[in-house]
């Protein structure tokens, strides 16, 4: 028995030892000893620590805040020079003598989130797995004034941070594919409205400064500026406050409320410094303008000096090459010219806006001398989308749908250079590439062209042809169908084109024919065309013998392999099934 | 002054016989006394096989489940008082149950370690309900008679599973909320299981009908049904003639039935009355007059050694509650997924296996498993009865030679379930991918 | 041992039994004593586990800034914690408690002192019982002055009347 009693023992000794370890656990709690060392900073008697809790009054309940049970000098102008967490807050409203935000009544949590219940200080802070709300440290808490105070319109002293961040929604031209209800409306992009409700801080800096690592198939472009901090953290706060669910309706809002009234700049009369305050994003006769083209697009003036963004395509040849009426259409739709564009709608914008806008672009007018070399052209004119390795992937080509055409492949270069002339002087539909006749002569594209040749071809194989492959006529005796049962080759038949298509390109160009098949993710550039394209099929270069050829052959330099095993009466088909996709409804 | 002393003790001795019946003292009557002049006691038999309080016998796996359901019963309780199932959204923004979490964890003293206890024995009860089931098939002790108890066990088993289950929601975090969304995904498949989800969540979702319904099963419905099934289970390995055990004597030295109810030894437990009801219990237990010897009184060593796994227990769930904190994630959001969801870890199995096959993995192999166990002993049964092999390997055995097959088949299901379950909680990952355990993000199984 | 007569063999089988049974009481005791006390206190930190440490209502102790102190004279009342606090002097303050002694109505300040609105009870400015069913004065409150220049008024307190408490 006394085996047993001794186990007996040895066990109640180990269970009163976890037992008193778990009290020692409950007991000893952090605020504890701050709040000692609090008093003992301050030279006072310590009167024993006690949970500081403020039950903050909203309008349905409240909120529970036990923050200073730690942050306990947070209104002791004594603790000013305590380290944290015992320190003085110092006075939120800048310069005021008596701050009216009085911690024993509104807590932290309200400007600071984090987790106001929690003593303890990961919990507190709200950094572990799935909290929604973590701290906002510094003046990122900005973001919150605008639970309580209405502050769209109106400035509000201390909010700095977030006026900026304000500025910057609009400057940065984030307006113009996010919408946040009163300020824009577009539906390019994810609604921003309840952002700082739907995210934490971390997570709008990161989709920022990298946008596909928190939405893997982002399209939102990176930008330059996300290098900047200042700005991140600016349009960060600013987002963040963003929310729906407020602490305060408009009508209970404590001082400082100001009633929320519009300041964006309406152009009435059409002038070139209003196209040009548009353009930059730039407060235009005292108001905040909403543009900021200058985020995507670059342009260059007289001298030659680039400047913006690398996003879109540059501009300064924009009115030339495409036109005023054209350049219009883009900016109010830019799909109904490239229907991948990620470009946003500008709907809202006015005809003196838009009028402002075409006078501003009109205004670039640099050109190279007549007697520059192919070199010098290309890297003026072709670069920014084409590359400097002639690879297609030039520094604004990332965004671009269509890609730009990789020069770099010489079976492209030999296989059609005979249609580069014809694609530069007219541009190509449906792409990105425009009509290049009223920039440059007849002489410097060919000059450009023997560059691009020059370049390409340096080490191509010199024995390798392009076959040449007539389309068949249907009807035509002289002509059968050979690979298929040896008949006359009928019309082709878009039903039975259909079945076709499905039968063989659709692992590529997709179900829809969109380009964007199941395949299409593992290529890399070129991608497969977008054959739903009215704006490519229908231009007058891309033939019926252009598009047998492509799918007998196959595109050289390009994935789209030789289907030479289907018979021509099938390649008709198929022919016939994409036009009448694509046909220009009346 | 003598006799003022006399007086006094003589009343003190008044007291104390009125509250106890007994002494302490070291004879036979005494220590049968003590057994069954206690509520808590009586229970248990006067004497006991003295096979019975050895170790191997049992481990104490059935026992270790009973405590933890004791203390599950007991920090259940103390947690109630702080806890509302409601998931209504108070101005910080936090459903209501969640937020009573964040005050266990802060300001409600030890509140954090009773719901650590809470959580910790409740994965530890179903852990050891399947320990104690494999102890009990590999010893056969459902066999002789008690094949009835071991289907009542296995509904223990299964109401342990469920009371882990719906306390899972209760905390209402995001780990809560989607680990129970995807246990009731997987009941869909189940034909009827749309009826059974529909009854369960109150609402064609996981929601605060969810909670409340959740909150009633946890605290009060199963609780009592398990309350009245242990006691059933307890009950019946008494009138079975306590833990199953070879029998030491032929069928024939022991008592004809007739001969019940007239005892004519002249033992000491004569004078008792109540363990002359004992003795009238039908089965081979108690045999005074030919198991004499190997009986032993329960009192103190059957107490102590009880006691013993009852300290083993609180300390062991002491020390991990003391280190190891109850998990807790941001609230739930019905709108944001965790990535990967996974159902509490004694479900993984299951939803592994439902990631192979809907129909086949959710229904037809968990039911077969699940049926199948609980009529194992009858089939055994029905097996010996047709085939006129009757196995004399009387109850107890461990690893008895002639159940060699039935023995390695139901290791091998607990070996299978296993490895679905370790499979499922360290190697899977975002979009139930196959992943390394040290590459696992948190979403859930635990 | 063998050659040990009979009588001092028993003696140390007795002894020995003595001895182990003594050392089994006390290895029994020591283990019950510990469980004993492990389970006081469990018992103690469960009565800590329902006292409630904070409160979700109106606070019982509530700050009021040194600097929004009325002028001397003068009082002012609060509401929410049904606490009347008077300036006394430069240096002085008072508050007093605004539940009803009889049923725990809250008063009303009038000219004449405070008066109950429920049965009538009437205190006199200092909240002296001049009347009606009121059986005590109203409880004068503690005031700490906490670091920060804040005064702490705790209503959980009963002080007797002219209870003045110094503001640094």
């Amino acid at each position: 028995m006394i085996k047993d009693y001794r186990i007996l023992l040895a066990l109640a000794f180990a269970g009163f030892v976890f037992f008193a370890m778990s009290m020692h656990k409950a007991l000893d709690q952090d605020f504890v000893d701050y709040q000692k060392d609090y008093y003992e900073q301050l030279g006072e008697e310590f009167p024993g620590a006690e949970i500081k809790q403020v039950n903050v009054k909203t309008p349905g309940s409240m909120m529970i805040d036990r923050c200073q049970s730690c942050h306990i000098g947070a209104s002791n102008p004594q603790a000013a020079g305590f380290e944290e967490p015992l320190a003085f807050h110092p006075p939120i409203v800048p310069g005021a003598e008596k701050d009216p935000h009085d911690f024993a009544k509104i807590g932290c949590a309200v400007c600071h989130d984090g987790n106001g219940r929690a003593l303890e200080i990961h919990d507190a802070h709200g950094e572990y797995h799935g909290w929604p709300a973590p701290l906002l440290a510094g003046p990122t808490a900005q973001a919150n004034c605008n639970r309580c105070h209405a502050m769209e319109g109106g400035s509000l002293a201390g909010a700095e941070l977030y006026e900026q961040g304000r500025s910057l929604f609009l400057e940065k031209a984030c307006w113009g594919c996010h919408t946040i209800a009163g300020i824009s409306t577009s539906s390019q992009a994810p609604e921003l409205t309840d952002a700082g409700g739907k995210f934490t801080y971390e997570y709008l800096v990161e989709s920022m400064v990298e946008p596909s690592a928190n939405v893997k198939n982002s399209k939102m472009p990176k930008f330059d500026w996300v290098h900047e901090e200042e700005t991140v953290a600016a349009i960060a706060t600013y987002l963040k406050g963003q929310q729906k669910e407020r602490l305060r309706s408009a009508e209970s809002a404590p001082i400082g409320y100001i009633k929320p009234e519009a300041r964006l700049a309406r152009i009435t009369e059409p002038s070139v410094e209003a196209g040009r305050s548009l353009f930059a994003g730039v407060p235009y006769e005292g108001s905040v303008a909403k543009g900021g083209c200058i985020n995507c697009h670059a342009f260059r003036n007289s001298d030659g000096d680039l400047a913006g963004g690398n996003i879109g395509p540059e501009l300064t040849w924009s009115i030339r090459n495409r036109g005023e009426e054209y350049v219009k259409q883009h900016i109010v739709n830019s799909r109904s010219h490239a229907p991948d564009s990620i470009m946003p709608t500008f709907k809202d914008y006015n005809e003196a806006e838009l009028e402002s806008l075409i006078k501003y672009l009109s205004t670039f007018d640099y050109k190279l001398n007549a007697k520059s070399e192919g070199e010098k052209l290309y890297e003026t004119y072709c670069v920014a989308c084409h590359g400097e390795e002639l690879n297609g992937k030039g520094s604004v080509s990332a965004m671009l749908d269509p890609y730009p055409r990789n020069l770099s492949k010489y079976q492209f270069v030999v296989a059609y250079e005979d249609r580069f002339k014809n694609s530069i002087l007219h541009g190509v539909d449906g792409t990105a590439m425009p009509a290049w006749k009223n920039v440059l002569s007849d002489k410097e594209i060919d000059t450009l062209i023997e560059f691009i040749k020059e370049k390409s071809l340096a080490n191509a194989p010199r024995n390798f042809k392009r076959i040449d492959a007539r389309l068949p006529k249907p009807g035509d005796p002289e002509r059968l169908d050979y690979k298929g049962k040896g008949e006359l080759l009928m019309a082709g038949d878009p039903a039975e084109g259909y079945e076709a298509f499905q039968k063989h390109c659709t692992s590529c160009h997709g179900k829809l024919a969109n380009g964007k098949g199941p395949n299409a993710y593992l290529l890399e550039h070129p991608l497969p065309r977008n054959l739903i394209s009215k704006e490519f099929l229908n231009q007058a270069s891309v033939t019926d013998e252009r598009l047998y050829q492509s799918i007998l052959l196959g595109v050289a330099g390009a994935p789209m392999p030789a289907f030479d095993h289907l018979s021509d009466q099938t390649i008709l088909d198929i022919i016939a099934f994409i036009r009448s996709n694509t046909e220009e409804s009346e | 002054m003598n006799e003022l002393i006399e007086m006094a003790k003589a009343f003190g001795t008044k007291i104390y016989d009125s509250i106890f019946r007994h002494r302490f003292d070291n004879t036979g009557l005494t220590k049968s006394k003590i057994m069954f002049s206690n509520v808590m006691l009586h229970i248990q038999p006067v004497k006991i096989h003295k096979r019975s309080v050895k170790f191997k016998t049992t481990m104490g796996m059935g026992l270790i489940t009973f405590y933890l359901f004791l203390i599950l019963a007991v920090t259940g309780i103390m947690l109630m008082f702080h806890y509302v199932p409601s998931t209504a959204i108070g101005p910080d923004g936090l459903p209501d149950a969640y937020s009573r979490m964040l005050n266990l964890r802060s300001n409600v003293f030890w509140g954090g370690f009773l719901r650590n206890m809470h959580r910790w024995a409740a994965h530890g009860m179903v852990a050891f309900v399947a320990l104690h089931m494999l102890r009990v098939y590999l010893a056969g002790a459902h066999r002789g008679g008690r094949e009835f108890n071991w289907v009542i066990g296995c509904i223990l088993g299964l109401l342990t599973v469920f009371l882990s289950y719906t306390g899972y929601l209760l905390p209402w975090d995001q780990l809560a909320f989607w680990g129970v969304k995807v246990g009731t995904e997987i009941a869909k498949i189940a034909p009827g299981g749309a009826l059974i989800r529909g009854i369960l969540l109150g609402d064609t979702d996981v929601g605060g009908e969810a909670l409340i319904r959740f909150y009633v099963l946890h605290v009060a419905v199963l609780p009592a049904i398990m309350g009245f099934l242990i006691a059933v289970h307890f009950f019946r390995i008494r009138k079975d003639g306590g833990l199953a055990r070879p029998a030491d004597t032929s069928k024939e030295k022991q008592i004809p039935d007739e001969e019940f109810g007239s005892v004519k030894n002249a033992s000491v437990f004569k004078a008792a009355r109540s363990y002359k009801l004992v003795e009238i219990v039908k089965g081979n237990e108690p045999k005074v007059n030919e198991e004499v010897d190997q009986m032993m009184f329960a009192w103190p060593k059957l107490i102590i050694r009880e006691l013993i796994v009852l300290l083993g227990v609180v300390a062991v769930l002491s020390a991990i509650s003391v280190m190891f904190d109850a998990p807790l994630e941001g609230p739930a959001d019905p709108n944001h997924p965790t990535n990967p969801s996974k159902a509490p870890w004694y479900f993984l199995g299951l939803q592994e296996l439902v990631s192979y096959h809907g129909f086949i993995g959710g229904i037809v192999i968990p039911g077969i498993l699940a049926g199948g166990v609980m009529v194992l002993p009858y089939i055994e049964m029905f097996i010996e009865s047709f085939n006129k092999t009757y196995r004399k390997d009387i109850p107890g055995v461990w690893f008895a030679r002639e159940r060699n097959l039935e023995n390695a088949l139901f290791i091998g299901m607990y070996l299978f379930m296993l490895a679905l379950i370790i499979i499922g909680v360290y190697f899977r990952g975002e979009n139930w991918a196959i992943v390394y355990p040290w590459e696992h993000v948190s979403g859930g199984g635990h | 041992m063998q050659s040990m007569p009979g009588l001092e063999k028993q003696i140390m089988a007795k002894e020995k039994k003595d001895g182990a049974s003594r050392r089994e009481m006390i290895t029994l005791g020591s283990a019950f004593g510990l469980m004993g006390l492990a389970a006081a206190g469990t018992g103690g930190a469960l009565f800590k586990y329902m006292f409630p440490v904070v409160s979700y209502g109106t606070p019982q102790k509530f700050l009021v800034p040194v600097n929004d102190l009325p002028d001397v004279g003068d009082e002012l009342i609060f509401e929410d914690q049904k606490v009347v606090l008077r300036r006394q002097t430069e240096k002085e303050v008072a508050a007093i408690s605004l539940v009803c002694t009889h049923l725990g109505c809250t008063v009303n300040r009038v000219e004449t002192g405070f008066l109950c609105p429920c049965h009538g009870s009437q205190y006199d400015a200092d909240g002296i019982v001049v009347g009606g069913p009121a059986p005590k004065t109203l409880p004068w409150l503690e005031i700490k002055v906490v670091p920060g220049g804040q005064l702490e008024i705790d209503t959980g307190t009963s002080l007797p009347e002219n209870s003045f408490f110094a503001v640094v």
